[in-house]
């Protein structure tokens, strides 16, 4: 067969355009069932269930909503609505291909999931800890404004997430920017007025509001001790996840991805790592996999040395860009 | 969350340059070798300022930053200037804690005890590195550790000579740890490790001096230049080279299926490919060979099995062995007569070897159409056999490098690793003879193997 014959140019507009529709058409059916073969037979069903895929597209959906909303509003968009819906489905689009934005999506669905989960079997509120609770009542001025920041931080996150929504404004920085200069790809070269409502949209954005700096300003607070914020039901899943982060240098998302069923070594170096003792990594792992019988002797294994272990593997593990 | 509560500020301009800071922030930027105004030497806190002045974005993390002596945390809000032209810095909760060595002391107390397993001499030292006790191991240094105890309350560079350095020199005991030295009555290479005693408080009470035969421990990993004539680890040979061989022979071999096209037709690119393949490969298998040849060579025991051989025979053989990539440059060999014989006393295989060395280079490096010359002849005690070519000769100073190891003579992407020569003269050595170059630019190259002649022949 000779392709070149199946394409030869001056054939019927009609049919070309048939044609490579098809091709096109070809191409999905070939690779559905790759993909559909790697969904189900995924042996980590936490990190790839329907629920988290969902979660992904239904966040990234919102986000290109408010991406335009805002931007429409900033630029004076008159049809505001129409000018959203004409352009959500494209643009969501083109966010499900950023990498970065994926897997910060994804890490906080899995967040939520484990959050969930945590409440529900233990108990353990994912909005109001006990060490939130302690915190909130300090006496230290701006320890206790920050708390009571963080509370309600949480609060909107867990709701939602039950929504699939990813506020824009929780972005961290680096990720806002991103999504800013995809908006700006997506919506193409524009006026002296596109320029002026992306310079608002920067204006508007404070990161020290958004729930990630508030745990890890709380978390950071309190890690000289880190005791009650590296214990899940002292701290909830949220600040245990960022603190974790925080004293093994790994990423928060990476942190939290530890909490997957397949992850579980990357979990017991990171407790290792943050110096925690067989016990207390045992009293973790009875909370977030009840299921594994955790290998005894990781005491044996210095923090430092499981810290070089995590850092070996991370090059590997860390989410492409 | 305790700490310092009150907020520190600072400014920064278009270029990231801090230009006003409060304290302790200030004090942190001189301390660590910085001006002020002048750039941000604490390398987190210069990232969040200048991500924020390219994003236009306010930006609120935790950060940590270090200096010499302390580990300092905080939490940082950057707000870029309206502008674009710098932003405004502000730090809460600054924390500051000493810094934690502790994977500087594990590191050391590993060392320490390397050392101590291994060491043939230890000594224990004074504050001033004088000796104040000394034992050996080992009977080969027994006059040494005489003399030693018999200078007691001196410095031990005074009686030991560290290389590199000056007789009486007074370097501090890190510098002196992991140098390599010279012990009086003994071939072997030395290294000296010393390690602090007093719980890590300077100055040390103390030391313990461990002098290790063979490689310098972990001072490869911090010296690399150094240690490099030695740097070839001895797991090469013994452990590496049979893990690597089998996958790369099988490499070559499925390359050389494709090149030749045995399972099937291929466009002519692909099978230069896979030619290209192979002649890697085969490259990466002679440079194991290599590799591994240098460390039997370089091993303080190594010893040939010297027997009654004719070195015409074996020159007979390499150029037979040869012959064929000598043919395809065309290349001429003249190769001594079938009724020469040159009778000598050494290792046949090795002898074979600085042969196959010196004619593989004379084919590679001669011009097409060339002739290289394997002469051989006998002197008073002396068999002799030349490899002569009629390459681009080399100077007076190349020929003074040619022997070293890892010389390429500013060659590269031909596949040779610079050690074949290297190799070749220890080997001659090894036999009891030599291997040296006569040359000059423009005359090519002679390169002249003498070895003992088998006298009762």
């Amino acid at each position: 067969m000779n392709d070149a014959a199946m394409t030869e140019p001056g054939a019927d507009p009609l049919e070309r355009a048939l044609q490579e529709e098809l091709m096109r058409g070809d191409a999905v059916i070939g690779a559905s069932r790759p993909i559909l073969r790697h969904l189900l037979a995924n042996e980590d069903y936490t990190l790839f269930s329907e629920e988290m895929v969902a979660h992904v597209r239904g966040m990234m959906f919102d986000l290109a909503w408010q991406l335009l909303s805002a931007w429409a509003g900033a630029a004076g968009v008159p049809d505001k609505s129409a000018f959203v819906q004409a352009r959500q489905e494209g643009l969501a689009q083109r966010l499900f291909h950023d990498q970065a934005l994926i897997g910060h999506a994804h890490a906080l669905a899995t967040e939520w999931q484990v959050a969930e989960r945590l409440q529900r079997e233990s108990r353990i509120d994912p909005v109001l800890s006990p060490l939130v609770q302690e915190l909130s009542a300090s006496a230290e001025a701006g320890v206790a404004d920050v708390t009571i920041g963080l509370l309600a931080a949480q609060a909107r996150f867990m709701q939602a997430q039950r929504r699939m929504e990813l506020p824009l404004a929780e972005l961290p920085a680096d990720l806002f920017h991103q999504a800013l200069v995809q908006l700006r790809t997506f919506l193409g070269h524009g006026e002296p007025e596109a320029d002026e409502a992306e310079r608002l949209l920067r204006s508007g954005y404070e990161e020290g509001t958004g729930r990630l700096a508030l745990l890890a300003r709380v978390a950071a607070g309190v890690l000289p001790e880190a005791g009650p914020a590296l214990d899940l039901e002292q701290a909830g899943v949220a600040i245990f996840a960022t603190a974790l982060a925080l004293a093994t240098g790994q990423d928060r998302e990476l942190a939290v991805l530890s909490f997957a069923e397949q992850q579980f070594s990357r979990l017991a170096l990171g407790l290792r790592a943050a110096g925690l003792t067989q016990e207390a990594i045992a009293r973790q792992f009875l909370l977030i996999h009840p299921e594994i019988a955790l290998p005894g002797g990781l005491d044996a294994i210095a923090p430092a040395r499981a810290l070089e272990l995590l850092a070996h593997s991370r090059s590997a593990a860390a989410p492409q860009p | 969350m305790s700490g310092n509560l009150r907020s520190i500020h600072a400014r920064t301009d278009a270029l990231d340059r801090l230009v006003e800071a409060d304290e302790p922030l200030a004090e942190l930027q001189l301390r660590s070798g910085g001006t002020m105004p002048g750039p941000i030497t604490a390398p987190a806190l210069l990232e969040l300022v200048r991500k924020s002045r390219l994003y236009g974005l306010r930006l609120a993390r935790a950060i940590r930053m270090q200096d010499d002596e302390q580990q300092i945390s905080a939490w940082a809000t950057i707000v870029p200037a309206e502008d674009g032209e710098g932003g405004i810095v502000e730090l809460l909760d600054w924390r500051s804690a000493p810094l934690p060595d502790a994977d500087g002391v594990i590191a050391a107390e590993r060392r320490g005890r390397i050392a101590r397993q291994l060491a043939e001499l230890s000594a224990r030292l004074g504050p001033d590195q004088e000796l104040l006790a000394v034992d050996a191991q080992t009977p080969e240094l027994e006059p040494l550790v005489t003399r030693l105890r018999g200078a007691l309350g001196r410095r031990w560079t005074d009686l030991i000579t560290v290389e590199g350095s000056a007789p009486g020199s007074t370097l501090s005991w890190r510098q002196l740890d992991g140098a390599s030295v010279k012990l009086d009555g003994s071939p072997r290479a030395w290294s000296a490790h010393l390690v602090p005693l007093g719980g890590g408080r300077a100055p040390a009470a103390g030391f313990e001096l461990h002098l290790v035969p063979g490689e310098s421990l972990e001072a490869s990993a911090e010296e690399p230049g150094k240690t490099r004539d030695r740097g070839v680890s001895a797991a090469i040979g013994r452990e590496i080279a049979p893990v690597l061989r089998q996958p790369i022979a099988r490499i070559i071999a499925n390359a050389e299926t494709i090149r030749t096209q045995l399972a099937g037709p291929l466009a002519e690119e692909y099978s230069n490919y896979a030619a290209d393949i192979s002649t890697a490969g085969e490259h990466l298998l002679a440079l194991i060979d290599d590799l591994a040849d240098l460390e039997v060579v370089e091993d303080e025991q190594f010893t040939t099995a010297p027997d009654r051989i004719d070195l015409a025979d074996v020159a007979r053989r390499a150029v037979g062995i040869l012959g064929v990539r000598a043919q395809e440059k065309g290349i001429g060999i003249d190769a001594p007569k079938r009724d020469e014989a040159i009778p000598a006393t050494a290792e046949f295989r090795r002898v074979l070897q600085v042969l196959l060395n010196l004619l593989g280079n004379a084919i590679r490096y001669s011009p097409e159409g060339s002739v290289v010359w394997v002469r051989t002849e006998r002197d008073a005690g002396v068999a002799r056999i030349v490899v002569a070519d009629q390459g681009a000769g080399l100077t007076t100073e190349q020929q003074a490098r040619v022997f070293e190891k890892f010389e390429r003579l500013g060659r590269s992407g031909d596949g040779g690793s610079g050690l074949g020569l290297y190799i070749s003269r220890r080997l001659a050595e090894a036999m009891n003879g030599t291997l040296r170059v006569e040359s000059a630019p423009g005359q090519g190259a002679r390169f002249i193997l003498e070895l003992p002649a088998d006298e009762g022949a």
